[in-house]
């Protein structure tokens, strides 16, 4: 009993430290199907080396489709619609009429495999909906759900590439050395263009491709690129990095060419798909404050009464401490100004490849009073790793820099004389982040919940904390 | 002859009767309907074993402290199911009514597991699904449990959260689930609010 009890516990403990996500194979091809109801995606199997994919797989999502197998013979009745296939043969039966597939049905069970190039014809014709599909890229568009966007160049201080979608889209941020990547999995994004050319030196062109069921958006940049999501995800702002404009030369000059322009990694908003790791020898070239609005989009946090969520509140608040971050001239950058939805390790992510100085995410609760002032509960690191940051505990690293902002953070608050509870909290993704972080909880009395997002209560704390910031920076960029 | 008003009296002293018992007979079917609805999994059987001290670390919301308590809880003899047992006694000061920092009725501890210093806490999914969302309540929670944990279990340095047997991001949305809980640091923080 007790032996089993050990092996049970160490197996556990296995399989906490070492199970990750399973990672598909290249060979694992699918159809992504996006429809007005659902997407969902269905194996690609190869047949006398033509793409096949399992019509029953196909359809069943997209209403209740009634299949039966006699013999050789497969009945598939959608509504008033009834279609019979057979083993070996290309020829489908639809009610009186027959439709030429020009490749063989294959019939596995009660299942039936037809050519991928047949189905928008056998789509039309069993469920009367018109698709569209791209072959190649594997993505199947049934009944109009295609989403569009413009890229629109704004020629302002900094240049701003505004991309308008016609939906809500939630792509995958990543970045490499000279280019930010826009991954559509899980939307319908397609393209009239494959390439766009814009007048400007910073942000001169973007280039759209679609493959394995997803489409990506490549936006070319002379300086690191941070990507903004706004109204309700239906805009993404492109724009550099704060501080970064001046890296991108207005004229190309020969002699810049020694110095690597894209020597920092380029920032991302929403994260990479994989956390990207960040070494301990990563240059910070500039004071960024990077502002966590907590929540947002599927997650609304706390609910603080019928009309209030908590996702409203930390947004409400990360807006007013960039702009007093911005009127103390520190560069702040929002990892949400909507509410897109956008999980904890895209946080982090976004945090670490911007190479922030500071990371301050924002939640709110109640009952309480004042703010709840939080740095990272890991023990601290003894030295600093040879190479890459651990993500679990990346932050045990940076303990010293966080307490630094911490208390002059408590400072500035018991300056306004607001009431702060400095402690403690592993509040996530604090342990993730590789640079000095604080966690700002505002805390309201239940009785009283509309107080905590007015201007009256936030403000002060906003400044309290953007000074708290401001009079950090010394000691974390001098000698530490 | 009896006189009017005493009849009316009477009568309206009927009425409230009638409609006392209706009220109460309604309170008692919505008791045994709720009772229905709670957790009728199958959970452990009670600790049998001789009462022994226990010091808990209770946390108190409204005061923005933890307070230590010392319960007599049977203990039985086996170190992972004194380990559940000492829980299971924190978790009941939290699920009695009142209490100063509520969690849900039904809110339990599946399972200890301890390995050298490490101690795996499972929880039961109400814990995590019915808590209360927010940075500070979240963290007492977790602090308590630690505390208390490390408290009465010689030898535990280390703890880890399991919900319902599986790994959980956050308790309810904040609190960090997927760390590994220092029992020096969280005994500091609990020496700072006490």
């Amino acid at each position: 009993m007790r032996w089993n009890r050990t092996a049970l516990a160490a197996a556990t403990i296995a399989a906490m430290l070492l199970l990750r996500p399973a990672v598909p194979s290249a060979d694992d091809k699918r159809l992504v199907v996006f429809a007005p109801q659902t997407s969902y995606s269905v194996a690609i199997t190869d047949h006398d080396g033509r793409a096949y994919v399992q019509l029953n797989e196909l359809i069943a999502p997209l209403g209740h489709p009634e299949v039966r197998l006699e013999g050789n013979k497969l009945h598939i009745r959608a509504g008033q619609v009834t279609a019979e296939l057979r083993d070996g043969n290309s020829k489908v039966k639809l009610g009186r009429g027959e439709l030429d597939l020009g490749g063989k049905v294959v019939l596995e069970g009660d299942r039936a495999l037809v050519p991928l190039h047949t189905v928008p014809q056998l789509l039309s014709r069993v469920l009367g909906s018109s698709s569209d599909l791209h072959e190649s890229a594997h993505r199947l568009f049934i009944a109009g759900t295609a989403v569009h966007f413009v890229a629109e160049m704004k020629k302002a201080d900094p240049p701003t590439l505004v991309l308008t979608f016609s939906a809500p889209v939630n792509p995958s941020v990543s970045t490499e050395p000279g280019r930010l990547k826009l991954v559509f999995g899980r939307d319908p994004v397609v393209s009239g263009s494959e390439s766009f050319k814009f007048d400007d030196a910073t942000i001169p062109a973007a280039s759209y491709s679609e493959s394995g069921g997803a489409a990506e958006l490549e936006i070319s940049g002379k300086a690191p690129l941070l990507a903004t999501f706004a109204d309700g995800g239906k805009t993404i702002v492109i724009t550099p990095a704060p501080g970064a404009t001046a890296q991108a030369p207005a004229h190309p000059n020969p002699a810049s060419s020694t110095q690597p322009s894209a020597e920092t990694p380029l920032p991302a908003q929403a994260g990479s798909a994989q956390p990207a790791p960040l070494t301990s020898g990563s240059p910070r070239t500039r004071y960024l404050v990077v502002i966590d609005p907590g929540h947002g989009g599927d997650d609304p946090g706390a609910r603080f009464s019928d009309k209030l969520v908590e996702k409203e509140v930390t947004m409400a608040f990360a807006r007013r401490l960039r702009a007093a971050l911005g009127e103390r001239g520190i560069s702040a950058h929002l990892l949400r100004d909507g509410d897109p939805t956008i999980n904890n390790e895209q946080r982090a992510a976004s945090a670490n490849n911007l190479h922030a100085s500071v990371f301050v995410t924002v939640h709110a609760s109640a009952p309480g009073s004042g703010i709840r002032l939080y740095t990272s509960m890991l023990a601290e690191a003894e030295k600093s790793p040879a190479a890459f940051y651990p993500w679990e505990t990346a932050q045990s690293f940076f303990l010293r820099p966080s307490r630094i902002v911490a208390q002059a953070t408590v400072e500035e608050l018991g300056k306004r004389k607001i009431g702060v509870l400095l402690m403690p909290a592993n509040v996530r993704p604090m342990n993730n982040v590789a640079a000095a972080v604080i966690g700002v909880e505002l805390a309201t009395p239940s009785s009283d919940p509309e107080r905590v997002t007015s201007g009256k209560y936030q403000d002060p704390i906003a400044a309290a904390v953007a000074q708290g910031i401001a009079n950090a920076r010394n000691a974390l960029e001098g000698p530490q | 002859m009896i006189p009017r008003h005493v009849s009316i009296a009477v009568a309206l002293l009927m009425v409230v009767v009638f409609l006392t018992g209706f009220y109460v007979l309604q309170l008692k079917q919505k008791a045994e309907q709720a009772a229905q609805r709670t957790d009728t999994r199958p959970v452990a059987p009670p600790a049998a074993g001789p009462e022994e001290p226990v010091t808990l670390t209770i946390a108190y919301d409204d005061d923005a402290v933890f307070r230590r308590r010392q319960v007599s809880v049977p203990l039985p003899p086996e170190r992972t199911e004194r380990a559940r047992e000492v829980l299971r006694a924190l978790l009941a000061e939290y699920t009695q009514k009142p209490s100063p920092h509520p969690l849900a009725d039904g809110a339990d501890i599946r399972e200890v597991f301890l390995v050298d210093d490490l101690a795996i806490v499972d929880l039961n999914p109400i814990v995590a699904d019915s808590h209360r969302s927010g940075a500070f309540v979240e963290t007492l929670t977790v602090t308590s449990l630690v505390e208390t944990l490390s408290q009465n279990v010689p030898g535990i340095r280390r703890v880890r959260f399991l919900v319902d047997g599986k790994e959980r991001e956050t308790l309810a949305g904040h609190a960090d689930l997927m760390a590994t809980y220092d029992v020096k640091q969280v005994d500091e923080l609990v020496r700072g609010l006490q």
